[in-house]
């Protein structure tokens, strides 16, 4: 149980980033985004319903995307997400940070 | 800014839920369908590519739940469903809510009736900045006695410090910010009005130390210390009840004790009172805790002493102070010694032959006490403090009664749900929200019952103080108020903890596959569940049986006390007061000649009425003191024919005769029996002589007889030393007895009127039977009594209900069981007696460790008992008795409804 739940909540925080770094370009709905991410990193990170919902709910929960409501033309509703200005600090935030630990391991791997 | 997007969200998700609900299906919904068309799109079949595509998403309603718990006030929203879910299913058995919630209001309105008694009296700080700096100054030392030997034992010398030493303690102590001298308060004072007051007497630096300041006018000053001019300053209360909160008050005279005779004529040059110099504030009532204040007068320190017997009074003063900050309380001890020290120097210097070594040693030998004061002053609290300790001891233990009560009944419960748990765990219900949910519920039970109780306490501390009229007048600032609230609340989440947390992990512990495949348990589960649940029946019992012993031991004290032989007749004797003095030979004569007297008599201080009188030292030749050993006596004053009439039996000698009251001096005595044997041992000492007086030329008093011990101050007295002499003049504060048959009520009206004889404006006081006089001196014992008992009955209440709802519930799970035996044979009383031998046998226990209980605590109240030892046998076998007989009952009523089951049913029941 233990084991599992650090895994997700390592993969969580990755998935935050690539979410927000998504989104920076242009807003996009649910399963869109997860088809970008799966295009972008060639099909290595295969995102889920399971992970995707939560994820994108987190997200807009903490302001830093916008959920927003429109129709197709075939008449269903769609809900698509747009980066926030409090979204794109938290991005640039984010990737600092992930710059940081990619340095960080990079350094531990090479001198080992 | 993602702050107040927050608190959108938050807000957004409390109070639209439904269209975030929605939102929510319509976007899974959408992911779902795009996902299908893509399929269809790449050549599957439709209903094969929407499977799939369920396939891929997985548990819709665990995707649900999991997105649904990122949503800001999530908690919040499943605190709401389970409070929601918890009052439904409380609703579904509203028997076993009843009982539980009464149980709860019952256990915590009581200790919250306890507390709110408590809490103003003992506990609340002074309503002062920075109460924790206000410490009062005391001292440690040997026995003031050593200088002073005529002070009789029976003054308390208290730790009071000499008041003559508060100035120069004043000038000289580097760690206070402020100190001031104070006098207690003193209820007997009265308004012009004849409206009583409380009033406090302290120096000009009480309100500057303790940091009040007024709301009207000014605060009394050390300007004043120095003038010398009497100031007062009055309450918020009383300038509003009072002076119509007229700031003109503000340098009128307070007009203080004055006799009612002198408002018509003119006051002469009598010392026209203290000038209200300022109003204090309505939070302010004085630092006697719960008591309020409505005058503060100034008490101007005395100058400093001239000579060395200028030391000799200190009575009733204490000293306080306020402690700069950050100064500890050994600091300023040890500054504190200093100035003693200096001080003792000085004064050896000044006084020279006067100042003699006793008196020295016993000043340098002072230690000081500083002792934080933060509560003030806590002489009622010290006053009801055995009452007060017996009902909060009462209180807990009924609140753990009504834990386990309610623990027991949820025990129970839980068996019963185990179904609706096994399948919810089953579904994919996860064990924590399981648990909390079953936790809600009795938090729920706690909160109303804690609501209801803390509802009912207002009316709970009225009945208290219905019962006890001296607290009630002595803490007026008893109320339900915001400290009661909190202390309520707490100890209402504390009950849920104690009674809810241990059910609801059993019943979240429960295996999947029981609880589905049938409703009945197995042996060995059915065992260790009820292992848990008899426990707690047991601590309930034992509790139970504490309360109840202790009750007993209380009824039994007080009966005890009753019957006590006083040594004196209560049983024909009447007794009452008159306010004047009156001529002793007419006034008994008088009495004597009404019908059906046989003796009448007077006598003054002690036996049983108030008033003490103790006299120095006894020297009767012969006698060798044995050092350490006290050599006063008890004494009164008593008239002719006394010990005839109050039925004394004179062991040797002769009764007073009304010559005896005309000889000049005081020469003849009779003294007890007590007395006789401590100085004369075995021999007659009618005849022989003694000194009340160390001085061998003192006028020597002859024994004129012996009498029977008779208790003097209470009736736990010992047998008490005693000299009876004659009675001279009667005065307001004598007590006349009349020995008669008749009911005091029939004879009052004849005793007035014969008094009115002689002065027709003269009161009689109350006309009672001298056992009525004599009970009447009982405060503390009948109101722990009453106490106890009520709370005992509560308890064994408790239990009742408790044991019946436990067996009726364990009873029904058994109906499949039950059924089986009866359906082998087994017959009605057969089933019964099975049911109540289980019983017994957890109510046995129950007692047994209730009797170790009792022996472990019950020495606590030893002091407070009579006649008897604290662990009473007849006491606890009665309490035992009692106990099982209500168990007994309690247990029966589920027994024969289990016993009338009919096998069939109950076999097709499974």
């Amino acid at each position: 149980m233990g084991s599992r739940k650090q895994k997700t909540d390592l993969l969580r925080g990755t998935l935050d980033l690539l979410i927000l770094r998504t989104l920076e370009l242009q807003p996009l709905h649910g399963i869109a985004v997860a088809d970008r991410i799966r295009q972008v990193t060639q099909g290595t990170f295969d995102v889920q319903a399971g992970s995707l919902f939560p994820a994108l709910h987190r997200l807009e929960q903490e302001g830093w995307i916008a959920g927003e409501w429109t129709t197709t033309e075939q008449g269903r509703r769609i809900k698509s997400y747009a980066l926030t200005a409090a979204g794109r600090k938290q991005l640039n935030a984010e990737k600092k940070q992930w710059d940081r630990i990619v340095a960080a391991v990079g350094q531990v791997l090479e001198t080992s | 800014m993602p702050f107040t997007s927050k608190i959108a969200n938050l807000w957004k998700n409390l109070t639209r839920r439904h269209q975030i609900e929605d939102d929510l299906s319509d976007e899974l919904r959408g992911y779902i369908e795009e996902l299908t068309e893509r399929k269809v799109h790449a050549g599957m079949d439709p209903v094969r590519a929407r499977r799939e595509s369920m396939i891929e998403v997985g548990g819709v309603e665990q995707l649900r739940e999991e997105t649904r718990a990122q949503r800001i006030g999530f908690e919040l929203e499943t605190l709401g469903r389970d409070v929601r879910f918890a009052f439904r299913s409380l609703r579904r058995s509203p028997a076993f809510t009843a009982v539980a919630v009464f149980s709860l209001a019952l256990g915590i309105g009581g200790v919250t009736v306890a507390f709110a008694i408590i809490d103003p009296i003992a506990l609340r700080e002074l309503p002062v900045p920075h109460p924790e700096e206000l410490v009062s100054l005391g001292s440690v030392r040997g026995d003031v006695r050593t200088f002073m030997p005529w002070l009789p034992r029976i003054f308390k010398v208290g730790d009071n410090l000499p008041a003559p030493m508060f100035r120069l303690l004043r000038e000289r102590a580097n760690v206070f910010s402020g100190m001031f001298l104070y006098e207690g308060v003193d209820r007997s004072s009265s308004l012009e009005s004849g409206e009583q007051v409380q009033v406090e007497r302290a120096s000009g630096g009480f309100f500057s130390t303790l940091g009040v300041f007024p709301v009207v006018g000014r605060m009394m000053t050390e300007q004043d210390d120095r003038s010398k001019v009497p100031v007062a300053v009055i309450s918020e209360r009383l300038w509003r009840r009072h002076f119509s909160a007229d700031p003109k008050v503000i340098g009128t005279t307070l007009i203080l004790n004055r006799p009612r005779h002198e408002h018509e004529g003119e006051s002469g040059n009598r010392d026209p009172g203290p000038t209200i110099v300022g109003v204090a504030p309505a939070t302010f009532n004085g630092l006697e805790a719960g008591t309020r204040t409505d005058v503060w007068l100034l008490l101007p320190p005395e100058d400093l002493p001239q000579s060395p017997n200028d030391l000799n009074f200190w009575f009733g003063r204490r000293i306080m102070g306020r402690l700069k900050p950050g100064v500890s309380l050994e600091r300023a001890r040890a500054e504190l010694s200093g100035i003693n020290a200096q001080i003792v120097n000085e004064w050896s210097a000044r006084f020279g032959a006067g100042w003699n070594v006793e008196r020295r040693t016993w000043f340098e030998s002072q230690g000081f006490l500083v002792a934080g004061s933060a509560r003030g002053f806590t002489s009622v609290w010290s006053r009801f403090r055995p009452t007060l300790l017996i009902l909060l001891a009462s209180v807990a233990s009924l609140f753990l009664i009504a834990c386990a009560n309610t623990g027991s009944l949820l025990l129970a419960r839980c068996a019963h749900r185990r179904r609706e748990v096994a399948v919810r765990l089953a579904v994919g219900g996860a064990r924590n929200r399981l648990l909390r949910q079953f936790f809600t519920e009795s938090v729920v039970l706690s909160i109303f019952g804690g609501g209801i109780g803390l509802a009912a306490s207002y009316w709970g501390v009225q009945l208290m103080f219905g019962f006890a009229p001296d607290l009630a007048a002595a803490s007026p600032n008893v109320g339900i108020d915001v400290r009661v609230f909190a202390f309520t609340a707490l100890l209402s989440v504390l009950s849920a903890l104690l009674f809810g947390l241990v059910p609801a992990l059993r019943v979240t512990r429960a295996k999947l596959s029981f609880g589905i495949r049938s409703e009945r348990t197995t042996p060995g589960d059915s065992a260790s569940r009820w292992a848990l649940n008899k426990l707690v029946i047991m601590s309930q019992i034992a509790l139970a049986m504490l309360l109840l012993a202790g009750a007993g031991l209380f009824l039994r004290t007080l009966y005890n006390l009753k019957h006590t032989d006083t040594g004196f007749d209560k049983d024909n004797i009447v007794v009452f007061s008159v306010n004047e003095g009156l001529d002793i030979g007419r006034t008994l004569a008088r009495l004597e000649a009404l019908p059906g007297v046989e003796s009448a008599s007077v006598w003054e201080n002690g036996l049983l009425r108030p008033g003490i009188q103790q006299t120095g030292p006894i020297f009767v030749e012969g006698y060798v003191a044995e050092p350490g050993v006290d050599l006063y006596s008890f004494g009164t004053f008593v008239g002719p024919g006394f010990f005839k009439t109050m039925g004394i039996t004179l062991l040797s000698g002769r009764d007073f005769t009304p010559e005896d009251a005309l000889l000049p001096g005081r020469p003849v005595a009779v003294i007890s029996a007590a007395m006789a044997k401590f100085f004369f041992g075995n021999q007659d000492p009618v005849g022989r002589t003694f000194r009340p007086d160390p001085n061998p030329r003192a006028e020597t008093i002859r024994i004129i007889g012996v009498a029977e011990d008779a208790k003097y101050a209470t009736l736990r007295d010992e047998p008490t030393r005693t000299i009876y002499w004659p009675l001279k003049k009667t005065a307001a504060t004598s007590t006349y007895a009349i020995r008669t048959q008749r009911e005091p009520a029939a004879i009052a009206s004849e005793i007035t009127a014969a008094l009115q004889e002689f002065d027709a404006d003269i009161r009689v006081g109350k006309i009672l039977r001298m056992s009525e006089a004599a009970e009447g001196t009982l405060k503390t014992e009948p109101l722990i009594a009453r106490f106890a008992s009520g709370f005992s009955l509560l308890s064994l209440f408790l239990v009742c209900v408790g044991l019946y709802g436990t067996l009726s519930y364990s009873v029904a799970l058994r109906t499949g069981e039950i059924g089986i035996r009866m359906a082998l044979g087994a017959g009605v009383p057969d089933v019964i007696t099975m049911l109540m031998r289980e019983t017994g046998w957890i109510v046995g226990v129950g007692i047994v460790v209730g009797i170790t209980l009792i022996a472990g605590t019950t020495q606590l109240i030893a002091s407070l008992l009579y006649g008897l030892t604290p662990t009473d046998p007849i006491t606890i076998a009665a309490a035992a008795l009692l106990l099982v007989a209500v168990a007994a009952t309690s247990a029966y009523l589920p027994a024969r409804r289990a016993s009338r089951v009919d096998p069939m049913v109950a076999l097709r029941h499974e």
